[in-house]
């Protein structure tokens, strides 16, 4: 899928359209390549993440994405009706706000696909997109 | 040796150290006291010196009753090539003794213009080192004459008019005449008119010593006119008389205008009386001889000083008769001392008639305020006393200049570029000390590494023609970046790209500049800072090294390094209202995916 587009000045991240993004690479990567763009950083950070770091045997740390609704930023929903899926740990850094935003005049259902693993089974160039694995690593909470 | 006598008048020849040779003359009576001092009455003869005489007033006194007469046949007459020396100097070592006592009594008044009890030819000589002499009748030194005086004193015995008439006309014949050191007394308090001094030439005395110390009595110029004459340690305190000038005539052609000849008295006991002696014109001043001895604080000489004093208008300025004193009197100069010599003027007078004007040039306690100042040491200044005999010694003790820097002036002025406030304050002081016009302060303070700069504007030029500048209000500095605090209640100006790291203070405001280094950063990182709190971006480099340094006008600010490969990292609230280096430590992002 196409990259979500960030706003800086209203504190706005736009999924382009309904369908599955990965978080990791399609919203939290696309924030770190919207920030070196123009002057995108003098906007509050998007997010903050930790995890992804190694602990052997093929094996890192399962990354987590927060996204910063604490300094007002939000997950807009597309213009479109349908069915979103977002894989991968994404949660608000203050759980007791809202984090996604609906579209007016639109309905998109929203489906957040997190991993409830610890750790992740490190990919090889040739294998799974960390989105593909943590699909995967959802299986086993489905049998 | 002789005296001799022919028909009423004595003649001397040869040489006689005393009077013993009167003895025995006709008319002559000699009184003996003990064995050492001896009267000698001439009565009414006249005398003819036409050898070498000398009196000794501690052995032997003259007394004539001889009738002034006129030139050349006066009471006593010192013929060309003879001398008459009264008194006696004794040198040992750096010892003088003068004698003291009456070496001559002429008991018989005369014309004053016209007649004479003592009378020195031309070419012949009167000299005096320690003598009193008592007169009625005129004394007359004639042009070309020679008069030599160390101490001599003249009083007028009887009550009538008289004077001591020295009538020098020529350079050569002035430079005959010589009273120095205790100089001439005159005394005419045995009359009821003045024991005047009488000059008649125009062309100056030896000027460095003009000596004379008024009893009773006044310097009257003849109305010919007068020289510019300097009357050395001027001694009138003691003057009864109404006035110490008597003014006639303005200095020639028997005019009222100023012609140059400006009669001065210098080191005078107290201000001078005056009075008009006809209805001619007459200009003179007071002056007063000032050494200053310039010392640091330790006591050793200075030689690199520069002095100024403007004297005071009191409001009496003279435009008078072609004599004016309108202007302001300087006294300034650089690099003097150890010694400084200075000879102040304390009053002017013009007059005409009895219409007369007094210029007073001191404050009301007769000083004049001197300020100095050294490249080393501070501006100090006192305010010498400018009446009183004698030439004035003052030391004035020049404390260090403890905001100094740099000790050495030539490394100072030959600074291009003056980018610290230390080299700003010696810069600034050595230009002072260069230009100094008795600034009571100088012209910037420095208090470690604050410049406060009172009310002048402050240029800083990255392209200055030359480091330093002052001009009217304005002082330009040359500096790429001037690192350091100013404050002027004036305004403060970057210009050709200069910056500066510090606080400013002007008319506007303050405007604080430090440098915010980040050090340890990935290299090719964004970095960005923003005044804190908002979005307004004050520096940021697109791929940074790993330092990166920013002069930041903002008291603290929000810093974000961001880079694909590390976490975004945002620090918030940084102060930077000093200069503030942060190490930066970025962790590797394990996340992000190059999409």
């Amino acid at each position: 899928m196409a990259d979500a587009t960030f706003d800086g000045a209203n504190l706005h991240i736009t999924l382009p359209s309904i369908g599955s993004f990965d978080a990791q690479k399609e919203i939290y990567s696309a924030w770190k390549e919207w920030i070196r763009q123009s002057d995108n950083a003098k906007y509050p950070p998007a997010f903050d993440t930790t995890g992804g770091d190694v602990v052997g045997s093929g094996e890192t740390v399962a990354p987590y994405f927060f996204c910063r609704n604490d300094l007002g930023w939000r997950i807009k929903m597309p213009q479109a009706d349908g069915e979103i899926v977002v894989a991968g740990n994404l949660f608000p850094r203050d759980p007791s706000a809202s984090l996604f935003e609906q579209t007016s005049g639109y309905d998109a259902f929203l489906r957040l696909e997190v991993s409830t693993r610890a750790v992740v089974i490190e990919r090889g160039t040739s294998g799974l997109t960390d989105a593909e694995a943590a699909q995967l690593a959802l299986i086993p909470a489905l049998l | 040796m002789s005296f001799s006598y022919s028909g009423g008048v004595i003649t001397q020849t040869g040489t006689d150290t005393d009077l013993s040779g009167l003895s025995g003359l006709t008319g002559v009576t000699v009184t003996s006291y003990s064995s050492r001092y001896e009267i000698y009455d001439i009565g009414t003869n006249r005398l003819d010196i036409e050898g070498d005489l000398t009196i000794n007033p501690e052995n032997n006194m003259l007394i004539s009753n001889a009738p002034t007469a006129v030139i050349p046949n006066m009471a006593v007459n010192v013929r060309a090539n003879a001398t008459l020396t009264l008194g006696v100097k004794t040198t040992v070592g750096s010892a003088v003794k003068y004698t003291t006592g009456t070496a001559m009594i002429l008991t018989e008044p005369g014309s004053l213009n016209n007649n004479g009890s003592l009378h020195v030819e031309s070419d012949g000589t009167l000299e005096a080192f320690g003598a009193t002499i008592q007169l009625a009748g005129p004394t007359r030194v004639r042009s070309g004459a020679f008069f030599t005086c160390e101490d001599l004193t003249l009083v007028n015995c009887r009550n009538n008019a008289t004077q001591f008439r020295i009538e020098a006309m020529t350079s050569t014949n002035t430079a005959r005449v010589s009273v120095t050191e205790n100089g001439m007394t005159l005394n005419g308090d045995g009359s009821n008119d003045s024991c005047r001094l009488t000059t008649t030439g125009q062309v100056a005395f030896p000027s460095d010593a003009f000596v004379f110390n008024f009893v009773r009595a006044q310097y009257q110029p003849a109305a010919s006119g007068y020289p510019p004459q300097v009357f050395l340690n001027f001694d009138n305190g003691n003057n009864v008389d109404s006035a110490d000038f008597a003014y006639a005539g303005s200095g020639g052609g028997n005019g009222t205008t100023f012609n140059g000849n400006l009669a001065d008295f210098r080191n005078v006991a107290k201000r001078l009386r005056y009075t008009n002696a006809n209805k001619k014109g007459g200009f003179c001043k007071t002056t007063k001889n000032v050494n200053f001895a310039l010392q640091d604080s330790e006591g050793a000489g200075l030689s690199t000083v520069s002095y100024y004093a403007v004297d005071v208008d009191n409001g009496s300025r003279i435009n008078f008769n072609s004599f004016d004193s309108t202007a302001d009197i300087v006294y300034s100069g650089q690099n003097a001392g150890p010694t400084l010599a200075i000879t102040a003027t304390v009053e002017f007078m013009a007059g005409r008639n009895t219409t007369r004007f007094i210029d007073s040039r001191t404050n009301a306690d007769d000083t004049i305020l001197f300020r100095f100042i050294s490249y080393t040491t501070n501006i100090t200044s006192t305010s010498p006393v400018l009446i009183g005999l004698k030439d004035l010694d003052a030391v004035v003790v020049n404390a260090t200049d403890a905001l100094i820097s740099e000790s050495n002036r030539s490394t100072v002025d030959a600074y291009t570029e003056l980018e610290t406030s230390a080299k700003f304050y010696d810069r600034a002081k050595s230009y002072l000390t260069a230009n100094y016009a008795g600034e009571a302060a100088t012209l910037v303070t420095r208090s470690g590494n604050a410049i406060d700069a009172g009310a002048f504007d402050i240029v800083i030029d990255a392209t200055a023609a030359s480091a330093f500048a002052l001009t009217g209000n304005t002082i330009t500095i040359k500096a790429s970046e001037f690192v350091g605090d100013i404050t002027t209640t004036g305004a403060i100006t970057l210009s050709n790209g200069a910056t500066f790291i510090g606080s400013f203070t002007d008319s506007i405001g303050t405007t604080s500049i430090a440098t915010l280094t980040l050090t340890g950063l990935q290299a090719n990182s964004e970095v960005r800072v923003f005044d804190a709190g908002t979005t307004t971006e004050l520096a940021g480099v697109e791929n940074s090294g790993t330092t990166f340094t920013a002069n930041i006008s903002a008291s603290s600010v929000d810093i974000v390094v961001h880079s694909l490969g590390y976490e975004y990292q945002k620090i918030e609230g940084a102060d930077t209202s000093a200069n503030l280096t942060l190490p930066i430590q970025q962790r590797v992002d394990r996340n992000y995916r190059n999409p």
